[in-house]
Parts: C-alpha cells; sequence; structure tokens
C-alpha cells in the first residue's frame, strides 16, 4: 500500500507547473494592446533622445483615446498616430488590412528621379542586365543603376560589370530610389570599391530599458574582397528614397577618397528594426540601433550630398536627368 | 500546487534513482520516438504564451557497471506552437545533449525500492523561431548546467513479470547560458562581429548563472517491461522545464511535457 502510495506522489511530484515561472500575458483589449506597444517602444526604441521625441508626453495625449469598445480600425488608426509620432520609416504597424508608416521623409522632399528617362535615354535597349545591376557605357564613363539591396549580388556579377568598365575614366553608381534591403549586399559590393581595409562606420546598440542605454561603439570595418576592385572616380547617385540599407551603402561610399556623393540628402533610416508582437496578434517594427558615420554623425535623418543637384522639370520634359548629366561632367 | 515542492524536495534531499536495474554490467541502446507538448513564453520576442504539441526522438545509451551507471542521451525536438489569438505559429526546435552518472546510494534489503545518488551534464538549445518576424525571429536559449540527480526504482511483479517503476529528478545548480541582447538578434558578444571570429564571439556572450536567475528542472517516471530476450520496453512520462532571466525584461521560460515509448536493445 504504501508502495503503491509512494508510486502515486513520484508521478504527481514530476508533473510540470512551469504556468507559475510565466509573466501574466498583456489582456487582449484597446487598452492592453496600447499599453504593451507603448511600453515595449519606451524601453527597446532608440531615437527618443535624438528625435527629441517626449515618450511619456505622446503617452498623455493618445491614452484618452483608448477605450474598450473601440472598433479594430479606430484601435488601428490610433496606434498608427502614435507610431507617425516617431517619424522612422522603419516603424510600422503590420495588421491583415493594412501597414501603418511614416514616408514624409521621401514625400515631402522632390523625387529627383525618372526612371522612364532612365532607361530611355541613358541605358537605351542594349544595356546588360547582370544580376540586380543594370549597367551601360554613357560616354567614356560606366552607369550602374541598383534598384534593391533586396536583391542579391553574385560576386561572379560584381567581378563583371568591374572588368567591363576597368577602363572608363569613371563610374556613376545610381542608388536613387532603392529603398533597402541586405545590408549583406552591402557589404559585398563596398568590398570592391576599397583599396585597403577601412572602418567606414559606427554602430551601437540599446542594451537596457533607458532612453539612453546603448552599448559602446562598435566600429563597421570593411575589407576589399573580390577578384576585381574598382578604384577610379565613383559617384553615386542618391535622392530621399535612398533609404536604410541604401543609406548604409551611402555612409560607407562617402568615406572613400576616390568617392563623391550626388544628388539629394539620403532618407536615412540608421535605426535595424526589430519585431515584436501585440495580444492581438499585429505585429509591429521598430529601430533598436544606431548607426553613425566615420565622424560619428548620426546617420538616422540621411546623408547630404557632397554635391548637392535638383532633377529640373525642363531637363526631365527632354529626356534628361540633371543629376546624371552633372555626374558625368564631374567624371569628364 | 504548493505542496508540489516538499515532495520536491524529498527527492532533492534523499531520493536517487538510476536506471540500470541489474547489479552486474548492462549496456542498452535505446530509441524512444515521443509527443511533445510545450508552453514557452519568450519576453524577448513576444508578451504571449506559445503552446502546441510536437515530437521527440531520443537516442541514449545507458551503461551499468557495479555500482556506476552511466547514461548518455541525445534528444531531439521539433513543434510548431502558437499563442492564444492568432494562427500565426512559431516552429520550436531544440537539441539536448546529456550525460549523468548515478551511485547506488539507498538499496531497501527487501527489494521494494533502490536509491542512486549522482550528478548530470544538461545541455540544450530550445529556439523558438517566429513565422511572422524578419531580423529577429531566431530567438534562442542556450543553456548548459551541472547539478545533482537523484533517481528512484521500484520494483513491480505483475502478470508473472517482474516490472519496474522509476522516476528521476535533475536540479542544475550552476549553467552558462547564452540568449539574444535586449533589443537585437544576436548576442552581445557578436556586436563587434568579425567574419569568421563566429566561436570567439559565441564564447564572449556566454554567461555564468546560478539558481537567482536560471532554473532548470528536469524529471521523468517509466514503466519498464523486460523481454525474455534481454531487451526492454519502457514508456514514460518526462517534464522539462527552465526559466532564464539574464536579459532584463527578456525573461524566457518554457516546459515541454513528453509521453515516449522506449525500446532498449542490450549489447
Amino acid at each position: 500500500m504504501s508502495k503503491w502510495l509512494f508510486i502515486v506522489l513520484l508521478g504527481w511530484a514530476t508533473v510540470g507547473c512551469e504556468r507559475i515561472a510565466f509573466k501574466e500575458e498583456p489582456a487582449n483589449d484597446p487598452i492592453g494592446n496600447f499599453e504593451y506597444m507603448w511600453q515595449t517602444l519606451d524601453q527597446k526604441y532608440s531615437f527618443f533622445t535624438f528625435k527629441n521625441i517626449n515618450w511619456d508626453s505622446i503617452y498623455q495625449v493618445y491614452w484618452p483615446q483608448v477605450h474598450t469598445d473601440m472598433t479594430t480600425r479606430e484601435l488601428y488608426d490610433l496606434l498608427a498616430d502614435l507610431l507617425f509620432e516617431l517619424r522612422d520609416g522603419h516603424v510600422n504597424l503590420i495588421t491583415p488590412f493594412d501597414l501603418s508608416r511614416n514616408w514624409q521623409w521621401y514625400l515631402d522632399s522632390p523625387e529627383n528621379f525618372n526612371f522612364s528617362n532612365i532607361e530611355r535615354n541613358y541605358l537605351g535597349p542594349d544595356h546588360e542586365i547582370t544580376g540586380p545591376l543594370r549597367n551601360h557605357f554613357i560616354d567614356s564613363v560606366g552607369y550602374v543603376y541598383y534598384g534593391s539591396f533586396g536583391s542579391g549580388i553574385g560576386s561572379s556579377q560584381l567581378d563583371y560589370v568591374i572588368r567591363k568598365f576597368k577602363d572608363m575614366k569613371g563610374l556613376i553608381f545610381d542608388v536613387r530610389n532603392n529603398g533597402g534591403g541586405s545590408s549583406l549586399n552591402v557589404d559585398l559590393l563596398v568590398s570592391r570599391f576599397l583599396d585597403q581595409p577601412r572602418v567606414l562606420g559606427y554602430e551601437r546598440y540599446k542594451i537596457g530599458p533607458g532612453h539612453d542605454d546603448f552599448s559602446e561603439y562598435y566600429p563597421r570595418e570593411d575589407q576589399p574582397e573580390g577578384d576585381e576592385q574598382f578604384l577610379k572616380p565613383i559617384i553615386v547617385l542618391t535622392n530621399r528614397s535612398s533609404y536604410s540599407a541604401t543609406n548604409d551603402f551611402v555612409m560607407k561610399m562617402s568615406a572613400l577618397p576616390h568617392v563623391t556623393i550626388l544628388g539629394d540628402t539620403t532618407g536615412g533610416g540608421g535605426g535595424v528594426p526589430y519585431f515584436s508582437e501585440l495580444p492581438n496578434g499585429w505585429r509591429f517594427r521598430f529601430s533598436t540601433t544606431q548607426t553613425f558615420d566615420v565622424d560619428t554623425f548620426n546617420v538616422e535623418n540621411g546623408i547630404p550630398p557632397d554635391v548637392r543637384v535638383n532633377l529640373t522639370k525642363g531637363d526631365e520634359i527632354q529626356g534628361r536627368d540633371t543629376i546624371i548629366e552633372e555626374a558625368l561632367q564631374l567624371l569628364q | 500546487m504548493p505542496l508540489r515542492f516538499p515532495i520536491l524536495l524529498v527527492f532533492i534531499v534523499g531520493l536517487m534513482p538510476v536506471f540500470g536495474q541489474q547489479p552486474e554490467a548492462t549496456r542498452y541502446f535505446n530509441l524512444a520516438p515521443g509527443a511533445t507538448f510545450s508552453n514557452v513564453q519568450d519576453l524577448g520576442m513576444s508578451p504571449m504564451i506559445y503552446k502546441g504539441i510536437g515530437s521527440q526522438l531520443e537516442l541514449s545509451v545507458h551503461k551499468t557497471k557495479k555500482a556506476a551507471f552511466q547514461s548518455w542521451e541525445l534528444i531531439l525536438e521539433y513543434g510548431a506552437l502558437k499563442p492564444k489569438f492568432t494562427s500565426r505559429k512559431a516552429d520550436r526546435l531544440n537539441a539536448q545533449i546529456n550525460y549523468t552518472v548515478l551511485w547506488e546510494f539507498l538499496k531497501d534489503t527487501t527489494d521494494r525500492f533502490d536509491f542512486r545518488l549522482g550528478g548530470s551534464w544538461l545541455s540544450q538549445c530550445p529556439t523558438l523561431i517566429h513565422r511572422g518576424y524578419s531580423n529577429n525571429n531566431f530567438n534562442f536559449t542556450f543553456m548548459s548546467s551541472l547539478g545533482p540527480v537523484g533517481y528512484v526504482e521500484i520494483p513491480i511483479p505483475l502478470l508473472k513479470r517482474e516490472w519496474t517503476i522509476h522516476g528521476t529528478f535533475h536540479l542544475p545548480l550552476i549553467a552558462i547560458t547564452e540568449r539574444p541582447s535586449f533589443a537585437y538578434a544576436a548576442p552581445e558578444g557578436y556586436f563587434d562581429y568579425e567574419e569568421g571570429k563566429e566561436v570567439r564571439d559565441f564564447v564572449e556572450s556566454l554567461e555564468l548563472q546560478t539558481l537567482n536567475k536560471f532554473i532548470r528542472l528536469k524529471t521523468r517516471i517509466g514503466l519498464a517491461y523486460p523481454l525474455f530476450n534481454g531487451n526492454r520496453l519502457e514508456v514514460g512520462y518526462n517534464w522539462d522545464f527552465y526559466s532564464v532571466n539574464t536579459i532584463k525584461e527578456n525573461r524566457v521560460s518554457g516546459g515541454t511535457h513528453g509521453l515516449y515509448f522506449m525500446t532498449q536493445f542490450n549489447f
């Protein structure tokens, strides 16, 4: 009898009770979802101090608008407005029916890009499409358009393009309207324009819940790689839609002595996005790091060009790209 | 629920079980497929508790020589978990590598039970891969721990055979752990990432933990049936719980319940 009692106690004692270690889940109602989002951003978002955002004051503005009988759409609109205050293209609320965003950093600026003109009058019908790199000769200069760092570039493709233009006076590398993508493609590309290992920027990370709880500055060093390098003059063309990984690319290239940045200030986006989710299943992402150029300039709001040029309407009507024309002048 | 804790304390202090029942040298190769049910809350990933069923496979070797028993285990687990209010899932993967050694501590002269005490080295890396995230979808918790083990074995004559029921209780006291950092996909040791230096970064990210920030409880209860050819069959239940609180606001806790069916090949 005692043996059987012992066996029963043995079994009972080994059965799990892990729920006591779990933190209580936030309530899945408008208040619970609002509170969780506000709190997560308060602890992990990386640009409150840099952008001079008083997050506590913003709470006082939005909290009174939250009520338990809000509709789904009303809750979405309120949370979207809350996130809009951060002025950050890397901040989004992702729902099954909409994606919140703040794209004013390019919507409020001239576009400075007309791909139709570029394709018809600069690339032409005989240009080559080498992976994601659309490329052609323009006079004695090479021209490459790269539309998205989300498109991977192969080493052999880079070798081909660099070899193709190696006897040209210089290279125009156009990343206008390139909204970003993978930083791996940035490193791959930059490594082909380096003469030696160089520190091309710095990064720091949120390591605690305080608005200024950051790690030390970590240098970002790149090395020359690949069979082919291009070390002649390069002009990188930018506009306000050159964002995120493109911003990183421009930051690194701007540190090189043979590179000139031409066009408009980039869109910025120096924070790496980090995901979380609300109790109702909606996901949201936000920046949790900061990126600095070699002069420790915070690139979140964009990188100003060395030479500022805007597309003129007159040129555009005539099929000319003012920015490319200026780049060609500089390289002649 | 609170009454379980005194029972658990009794196991820690006095119960010492072992898997090898015979006093002479024996070796078993074990194959144990099973089904699992997991609850996990990784506050670095989500405030929600993710739950779901899965499967496990254990490959192990048990060796008994004189009064000592040794066990080497490789356990692979997979499950798809989801939170309460959405259908979006996270894949749970885990690999465990465990080593246990036990010595006879107390054997009842009437063969009513056998207690053993020893130590174990337990390592695992439960990982949640969130299907809806991009940058920080890989949420892992590496832990490697040392601590005492207790085992009890009770023979049960039934249907003209000598069945045995046994229970095991691990309580790691010291561990090294590694988690993604507070608000980034990689641990802090990777902040100065250099290609080719991943081992250095992994080692730099390890943290030494004790019970105030790391808890792991691992228990097993099984019913074994000896076959006529020296092999054995066993059916059992295991529970594995951990809670790691090394990064403020990013605690991870999880519990997995498993039912297994083990074939033990005597060699």
